[in-house]
């Protein structure tokens, strides 16, 4: 462990330059954290390893999907860019989960990864106060003369010293990262680049611990080797959504510009494939020590854990506009090259495929989370945070929302104000963050709807609602975008109001339109709002019977029947989010000692005393600490707070 | 204390530094035998100095294992004077009711005795447990649930066999388990819904509809059994109001008297005696039974009188059971009629009293005229006619509210009643929403709002009122 002046006194170092905030990676988590802080007007350098793979997309050719898609919507709320980006770079989008309600309708986009890369790339060279720098990190220096450690700057592989008062880790798969493809290991990040050596050793010798995590990706292939005949063709929606608030009016894809993704299915041939060659598999053999994902499993997991399975789906994926490159989606796999090769060829229209990229598997180092406070900053060493895979997290959106968590945190710890922590009922970034640092995760974490407890509301429709204000707040909404917002929502609360005023009579035409609509005609006069709460009914379908209706957006129709045909389920799970903020709002003094707290059983007290949770709510959550742990905990707070006023009156 | 002795060691499962708390375990009064509790790290050496073992073979106290008993004198060690000679048990922590190290000391049950031994064991250095505080400590260590813990305060106060039964079946977790099988049906129906949610390109929907539709259904007949049990089951604690009512001078205090075999009422022969009403608890068949004698119902002038009527409407309101006491003669007939159809109770029973009277038959007849459909029931606190028929119809009354209910253990806590209802509404909601086509995601919204329900039931998941409500009862002290 060493500080700035040790480091320069190295043989060949040298001061490079002196920052506010320096983040370290470029991936999806460093560019958003980068991004915030030279936006809330902080001097930031983004450190990678190589500038050619700015924000790549080592994985799957799309952004959004289930969870994520919602994600991506939240973090273009607050002033993020990844929403932006994904607009601009998209080949096609859809809308899952059209028919299963709109808590859990999800936007989807195939994306150009080239044009994504370059568009994210020069938006961080464009951005003012930012510079953008090929580097790798090997060291974090600290100063230890206090009681706790303080980050000063960071060491490069060069010697180059950087000072700073704060630095943001996102390094994502990159920590002594090794490749695993059948018999051949050798260390490697994603995509043929270098692995991170030294930093790993850095962050051992500050006291973190580190686990290690495995990943995997599969096979890319040429589309011209592809015979799509007996593949279903999957074409994106006939209207596109945007990603991003400030593009909702205009869809951000021409329609028939969209590349359609194919889906086939594994045989019985694939299946004996794997079957013959399990010994070969580093995955079940144990060469690969790594926790894997449950979500995201190698094609030879799958088979193994659910032999009963025949098939199974696999998606064939666009890897841009100007390539023949093709993803294929669920055969993840760590199988040796050849073995590989025949199982691709086993599936209906891939018999003669030719494979351009093999499929890996990755193992790196990343932190337990539960090293880090609520806002991203790591316990113990002032000046330090950290995003995106490094906290053990899988998935671009995961990431992204870290890491602009964390850059605007790292910027309002340095401007000395509260750290933003948005709680399980404001965003899934909540719900992720919330969970990673208060149950930690023994597999890389993606994100999903079921994992919150109040999806109704965490709609990806609504993010705006949600978090505008708080991003606004923040200083990462501008005017022109705040101006919108808040026109829109007021047009959408007008049109609420009329709807619940403006009755519909019983009559022939109406009739007429109920039952083309596949519903009982009207027995007496209804608001529209009964009407749209009817299941079978949408917003625009009225248009007949009302035609003095305000000319709205889609997407402020589609705010308007939300909020009015789930009204009431809504306030059901508001009450519960009442119930649920009661427990949250219970803070613990950061003061607290538990070791004083009498009738605490000593794991809790244990567990309590290292994650020092910052409320009864977030206490609760933690894995170890029972319900009558709890009840001691409140007895105590009580009993604290009454002393305290005791003590004021006496 | 001798700090030389080697202390017992500690484990997870132990609360830290809680202080020795002692008290009478058994119930208060004269006994042939009582148990007296000590609880708390040190118990055994607290007790050590003042423990003579009979015979040499008994190990010091501290090193007693744990489930071992010692016989011994308790010596006061101030005048040197034996006060008993008890069995000592020792239970080690974390293997005892509290989960603490226990001492328990059989003694004699005399009051005086009683009394001495918990003198002496607090100028030891011990605190008086407060009400309830060996239970509180037991949840507190994770030895009960919370419905058990809330059982074992039910248990406690139990007054019949019937309400000893049910705490007993609460506390042995038979409703946390049932409970814990509910929950665990509704997480394998959220788990197929999110299955489909989560990944809308592998669609299985079609399966899981149907297997929804039916397991919503089972699940809210499930629930909704309990929650019809509380009917019976709020009686075993709470007790089954009986009130006898009439008009004045009808023979409600005569046979209040006669069902309880006490003097309790005041019985006199001037109409408009009992001014306000007046209840005792009686153990019918094992059913705890508040019986209420009320002031006469008529129209009067007497403030008094006037205040005590108003009561006994309200006492009826309330009331499981009303006897309506009609006596000879016949002429007050229609004003009994008139009376009772204004208040419109559904569980009142018309009753003839003093059916040893000679113009009983002729009442009777006239009755019967009046409520073709009732059938008439008579009685007579002279003969003791009619009294047992007047039991069997309470214990017909309790055994009719359990009709629907499951049978095998009884929802008795109104915490516990409020939680089964909020998730009843929940489940009902989603199985509605399903047959009506709401979309799924407002079906996994209702299912959760089921199993928060169900979790503040058992005590999983703790929320603000919970701790306040469940504490109140166990006198938490500062």
């Amino acid at each position: 462990m060493k500080n700035v002046t040790a480091a320069l006194s190295a043989s060949g170092a040298y001061l490079a330059g002196e920052y506010d905030i320096i983040v370290i990676g470029t991936g999806h988590a460093g560019c958003e954290a980068a991004l915030a802080s030279a936006r809330l007007g902080r001097q930031t350098l983004i450190l990678g390893m190589n500038l050619d793979t700015v924000a790549n997309m080592p994985c799957n050719p799309n952004i959004g999907g289930t969870a994520k898609g919602q994600l991506v919507r939240e973090i273009d709320a607050l002033g993020g860019e990844m929403g932006r980006a994904a607009d601009r770079a998209m080949i096609q989008f859809r809308m899952l989960n059209a028919s299963r309600g709109p808590a859990v309708l999800s936007p989807r986009a195939q994306i150009d990864r080239r044009l994504y890369q370059q568009i994210m790339k020069e938006t961080l060279e464009k951005t003012d106060r930012l510079d953008v720098r090929q580097g790798e990190v090997i060291e974090l220096l600290v100063d230890a003369d206090g009681h706790e450690l303080r980050i000063e700057g960071v060491r490069l592989r060069t010697e180059a010293i950087y000072r700073c008062k704060s630095v943001i880790l996102a390094t994502g798969t990159f920590l002594e990262s090794r490749i695993i493809i059948g018999d051949c290991q050798y260390s490697g990040g994603p995509d043929s680049q270098f692995a991170a050596h030294g930093l790993s050793e850095s962050l051992r010798d500050l006291g973190l611990l580190l686990q290690r995590f495995k990943t995997g990706t599969p096979a890319r292939i040429n589309r011209r080797s592809v015979d799509f005949t007996p593949m279903e063709q999957q074409d994106g929606d006939p209207i596109p959504f945007a990603f991003s608030y400030e593009n909702e009016e205009n869809p951000p894809i021409n329609p028939d510009e969209q590349i359609p993704c194919y889906l086939t299915w594994t045989t019985s041939q694939t299946r004996a494939v794997i079957e013959q060659n399990l010994d070969r598999s580093p995955l079940l053999s144990g060469v690969i020590e790594g926790v894997g994902p449950r979500y995201c499993p190698s094609i030879e997991d799958k088979y193994v854990k659910f032999p009963d399975k025949e098939r199974h789906q696999i998606f064939l994926e666009p890897m841009g506009r100007n390539t023949e490159e093709m993803y294929l989606q669920g055969l993840s796999s760590s199988m040796p090259e050849d073995v590989q090769l025949i199982m691709v060829r086993s599936l209906p229209g891939l018999q003669s495929a030719r494979i351009m990229r093999s499929a890996y598997a990755i193992e790196y180092d990343c932190l337990d989370p539960r090293l880090l406070q609520m806002s991203l900053e790591v316990r113990g060493i002032t000046g330090l945070f950290s995003a995106g895979q490094i906290n053990g997290t899988s998935g671009y959106e995961e990431a992204a929302g870290q890491g602009l968590i964390a850059g605007i945190n790292a910027v309002r710890k340095l401007n000395d104000k509260e750290p933003v922590i948005l709680d399980r009922s404001q965003a899934y970034i909540g719900v992720l963050i919330d969970d990673l640092i208060t149950k930690g995760t023994t597999e890389p974490y993606r994100m999903m709807t079921a994992r919150a407890e109040y999806r109704l509301v965490l709609r990806q429709d609504n993010a705006d609602a949600r978090l505008t204000p708080i991003g606004r707040s923040v200083g990462l909404i501008d005017q022109a975008r705040w101006d919108h917002f808040q026109i829109k929502q007021e047009r959408i609360q007008t049109e609420i109001e009329r709807c619940r005023n403006i009755r519909i009579r019983p009559s022939a035409e109406s009739d007429a339109v109920m039952r083309s609509l596949g519903t009982v005609p009207l027995r007496q006069p209804a608001s529209l709002a009964d009407l749209l709460k009817r299941p079978e009914i949408h917003y625009e379908d009225l248009e007949v019977l009302d035609p003095d209706r305000p000319s709205l957006s889609r997407v402020e129709q589609t705010a308007v029947e939300v909020s009015i045909k789930y009204e009431g389920y809504i306030r059901l799970e508001e009450e519960r989010i009442g119930q649920f903020r009661k427990l949250e709002r219970k803070s613990i003094p950061d003061s607290i000692d538990y070791r004083l707290i009498k009738g605490l059983r000593i794991e809790a007290q244990q567990k309590l005393s290292r994650q020092r949770p910052i409320s009864i709510g977030q206490a609760k959550r933690i894995s170890g600490v029972s319900p009558a742990d709890l009840a001691v905990l409140l007895i105590y707070l009580q009993s604290l707070k009454r002393d305290d006023e005791e003590g004021k009156r006496g | 204390m001798n700090g030389d002795y080697q202390t017992v060691p500690d484990t997870n499962l132990t609360s830290q530094d809680h202080e020795i708390c002692v008290a009478v375990a058994t119930p208060p009064g004269q006994s042939g035998i009582a148990v007296i509790r000590l609880s708390g790290k040190g118990a055994a050496e607290l007790v050590d100095p003042v423990f003579k073992p009979v015979s040499k073979r008994f190990p010091p106290v501290f090193s007693m294992p744990g489930y071992t008993c010692a016989v011994g004198k308790i010596i006061s060690p101030v005048t040197g004077e034996l006060i008993d000679q008890v069995v000592l048990t020792r239970f080690t922590a974390p293997h005892s009711y509290t989960g603490e190290e226990v001492i328990e000391l059989s003694c004699h049950g005399s009051l005086a005795i009683k009394q001495s031994l918990i003198d002496l064991i607090l100028s030891l250095g011990a605190r008086a447990a407060e009400p309830g505080e060996f239970t509180k400590r037991a949840f507190l260590n994770g030895k009960l649930d919370l419905i058990q813990a809330e059982a074992v305060i039910d248990l406690i106060q139990a007054e019949t066999d019937r309400s000893a039964r049910n705490a007993a079946a609460l506390l042995q977790g038979e409703l946390s388990q049932q409970m814990m099988f509910i929950s665990d049906s509704l997480y394998q129906l959220l788990a197929s819904i999110e299955l489909v949610l989560e990944y809308p390109e592998h669609d299985e929907s079609d399966t899981v509809t149907a297997q929804l539709a039916a397991g919503l259904d089972l699940i809210e007949q499930k629930i909704n059994r309990y929650v019809q049990g509380f009917s019976q089951g709020r009686i075993l604690t709470e007790g089954m109001t009986v009130v006898l009512a009439g008009r004045p001078n009808a023979g409600k205090s005569s046979l209040l008297n006669a069902l309880a075999n006490t003097e309790r009422a005041i019985v006199t022969d001037v109409p408009g005696t009992t001014r306000d009403t007046i209840e005792i608890k009686i153990d019918i068949d094992g059913i705890p039974v508040h019986l209420v004698d009320t002031a006469g119902v008529r129209e009067t002038e007497d403030t008094v009188e006037k205040l005590g009527v108003a009561r006994t409407r309200d006492v009826l309101q309330s009331a499981d059971l009303v006897f309506w006491l009609i006596a000879p003669p016949v002429d007050h007939l229609q004003e009994d009629q008139t009376i009772m159809e204004q208040l419109q109770l559904q569980s009142l029973v018309p009753l003839v009293s003093k059916d040893d009277l000679n113009e009983s038959l002729a009442l009777r007849q006239a009755i019967e005229a009046c409520w073709p459909d009732q059938t008439i029931m008579t009685c007579s606190v002279i003969t003791g006619e009619g009294l047992d028929a007047i039991r069997k119809k309470v214990i017909e009354t309790y055994e009719s509210l359990g009709a629907q209910a499951q049978n095998d253990v009884l929802l008795t806590n109104s915490r516990h009643k409020a939680c089964l209802d909020s998730a009843l509404l929940s489940v009902r909601k989603a199985r509605e929403a399903l047959h009506d086509g709401i979309t799924w995601d407002i079906i996994a919204s209702l299912v959760r709002g089921s199993l928060d329900a169900l979790a503040e039931l058992t005590g999983d998941a703790v929320s603000d009122t919970l701790v306040d409500t469940i504490f109140s009862r166990f006198c938490v002290g500062k």
